[in-house]
């Protein structure tokens, strides 16, 4: 077998293991059953794990994808002629930004905004912002400035370049940034149980706090495991971007 | 185009002042009884007048920077980043000195003052006029100084005792022993981990880089580790532990459990290995094969080669690996507090489940103050550890 052959066959038992654990009870009983033959209580029962991913899911998606879209217009407009003075201030703050722990802004969400589902997602939109503001910025920067002349040279209006230009050349820095953007959020998710936000960080704080390792791995392989899945997708999304020249120049 | 026709008016500058003018109309603190009063909003000119006119004085001082280009070049726009530090202070001595605190203590026994939305606004507008002020100077020496000066500034102010009123400065007069231990255990925490994942990432880069068949398995590893949200690794590591320590009672009896320190400290070294395995390798990749070549010819010998051509050119990126690396665990730390390791997430942990917001504030202070040190330290260290001349030269 090929190495790509074993990680796709990786992929997929990890994937199907994933489906097994979080729809059928039995095979999840089972499996921690056999791990902790101790443990009496062995399944989370106020809330179903099924719920808890889906609230997790919802958390990650709609934080993501407010802060993919505001990320790409802050990025593509300190990259135009008006607002380019602005460009090193943003590129400035958003690393300054990205040095604050994930975990702290969630944390200072709550004091400004109060507990539950909104505050979190407002925690994790602000910070899943600065890693799609990087990438973009760097990703239209990073585009041959002679290309950009060629484009205007042919006579292609400002909206044009940076359509038909700027942006498709760096879709594969801009989608890495996404990338980040979803794994950080992913992960940040799972603390937003904390200011009772729900989602997969419930069953293992839950199991922290009795003492129950059985809950503990439930969430744990099942957040690990949505994070492997979702990176995985990305790596793919991320390969359809690559300039099939670039291989051979470089 | 010849200096891309720079406009007249700084921008920048002019907006950050903007935003500053506008902060200081709304509500600076929250004047409250106790920590879990909702309290009522109290705003600088409500507070005390004359700071009031003060504070607005120095902001229109900022934006006179914004429209002068004459004084922003010759002077790098110095008089701004210093008419912002004026305010910075003068942002944080309010509490004291402006009336604020008598306004609680009038009103409530014993009051307490809390940032409120302008405060944080005021704030901002000052990040954005000194980050934009420092790149318009080339001076590593000045970089360096101005970040220090605010902290020096928050910290003369907390010593004199002006800020004493703030919310969190109270929550941590009421448990200063606890702070100063848990703030120890969040540094050793952190460097444990991230000494540990030096020791052996940079071996492991070298290696991924020596033996190619060695390269896609490893770095599928080590990825995929930082993949892992970090609760979920904290968690996994319970289990393995709990039963290792069961097993072998030497190991119990030297702090070994599934909950505490161990497990903390095993999953920050994991997360940290990525960025350090990752710039090693690539320091070892991007090495220009001519310069080996040259040194060959010089007739080096492979030690030489390796201490005066290799270290030098890759140190500065692995130190850049471990800067990140650093940061990052500074902030996992944090979360290490919810499987009973020491450090300053027991604050927030705890100011989150009595949702008491000073508390919060108190633990998340220190811990971005440590994130952005290290970052600094780091930067610091790996730009004066490239070879070569190149002092003022970046």
């Amino acid at each position: 077998m090929t190495s790509r052959a074993m990680r796709a066959t990786f992929q997929i038992v990890l994937l199907l293991f994933l489906l097994l654990f979080v729809y059928m009870l039995d095979f999840r009983l089972g499996v921690l059953r056999l791990l902790f033959p101790l443990q009496r209580e062995l399944i989370y029962q106020r809330v179903t794990l099924p719920t808890l991913v889906i609230q997790h899911l919802q958390m990650v998606t709609i934080s993501s994808a407010a802060a993919t879209i505001v990320g790409l217009l802050i990025g593509v407009a300190v990259t135009r002629p008006a607002g380019r003075d602005f460009l090193p201030l943003a590129r400035d703050l958003s690393s300054f930004a990205q040095t604050f722990p994930p975990a702290a802004v969630l944390a200072l969400a709550f004091p400004v905004l109060g507990f539950g589902f909104r505050p979190t997602v407002a925690a994790l939109f602000v910070f899943g912002l600065l890693p799609v503001i990087n990438n973009t910025i760097s990703g239209i920067e990073s585009v041959d400035s002679r290309i950009v002349e060629a484009s205007v040279g042919q006579g292609m209006t400002q909206k044009q370049v940076l359509f038909r230009t700027e942006l498709p050349l760096s879709a594969r820095v801009i989608v890495a940034g996404i990338r980040t953007s979803i794994i950080i959020n992913i992960g940040t998710a799972t603390i937003g149980s904390t200011i009772g936000a729900g989602g997969l960080g419930t069953v293992i704080i839950a199991g922290l706090v009795r003492n129950n390792t059985a809950f503990v791995l439930t969430g744990a392989i099942t957040a690990a495991g949505i994070a492997f899945v979702v990176d995985w997708l990305f790596g793919r999304i991320e390969t359809l971007f690559y300039d099939p020249r670039e291989r051979v120049t470089t | 185009m010849i200096d891309r026709e720079r406009s007249v008016v700084d921008k920048v500058t002019l907006s950050g002042a903007l935003v500053g003018g506008g902060g200081l109309f709304l509500p600076v603190f929250i004047v409250k009884e106790h920590r879990l009063d909702a309290g009522f909003p109290v705003s600088f000119a409500g507070m005390s007048l004359p700071l009031f006119f003060l504070a607005l004085a120095f902001v229109v001082a900022i934006a006179i920077v914004g429209v002068l280009p004459g004084l922003r070049r010759r002077s790098r726009n110095l008089p701004a980043v210093l008419a912002a530090l004026c305010l910075f202070a003068l942002l944080w001595a309010g509490t004291g000195i402006g009336g604020a605190a008598e306004l609680a203590e009038y009103e409530f026994e014993r009051g307490r003052v809390s940032p409120s939305s302008g405060f944080w606004i005021v704030l901002l507008a000052i990040l954005i006029i000194v980050t934009h002020s420092m790149k318009q100077s080339t001076s590593v020496w000045l970089r360096g100084c101005v970040p220090l000066a605010f902290v020096a500034t928050l910290i003369a102010l907390f010593v004199v005792g002006v800020i004493d009123d703030v919310a969190f400065v109270r929550e941590y007069y009421t448990r200063e022993d606890r702070f100063v231990r848990e703030l120890t255990a969040h540094i050793g925490i952190a460097a444990g981990a991230v000494g540990a994942a030096v020791a052996v990432g940079v071996p492991t880069g070298i290696l991924a880089y020596r033996i190619r068949s060695l390269e896609r398995p490893l770095f599928a590893v080590v990825n995929g580790v930082q993949t892992i949200p970090s609760l979920a690794l904290f968690g996994l590591m319970i289990a393995p532990l709990a039963l290792i320590s069961q097993r072998f009672p030497i190991l119990r009896e030297l702090g070994v459990r599934g909950v505490g320190n161990t497990p903390a400290l095993l999953a920050l070294f994991l997360y940290a290995l990525l960025p350090i395995v990752r710039n090693t390798y690539t320091s070892l990749a991007v090495m220009d094969p001519a310069v080996i070549h040259a040194g060959t010819g010089m007739g080096m010998t492979r030690r030489q080669l390796m201490w005066q051509v290799e270290v030098p050119i890759s140190l500065p990126i692995i130190l850049a690996g471990v800067r990140v690396s650093m940061v990052q665990t500074i902030g996992n730390t944090t979360v290490a507090a919810l499987i009973g390791a020491g450090g300053l997430g027991n604050f927030v942990f705890q100011g989150l489940g009595q949702a008491a917001p000073d508390l919060i504030v108190m633990g998340v202070i220190p811990i971005v103050i440590l994130a952005l040190l290290a970052d600094r330290v780091f930067q610091l260290i790996s730009e004066w550890a490239v070879p070569g001349p190149k002092r003022g030269a970046v």
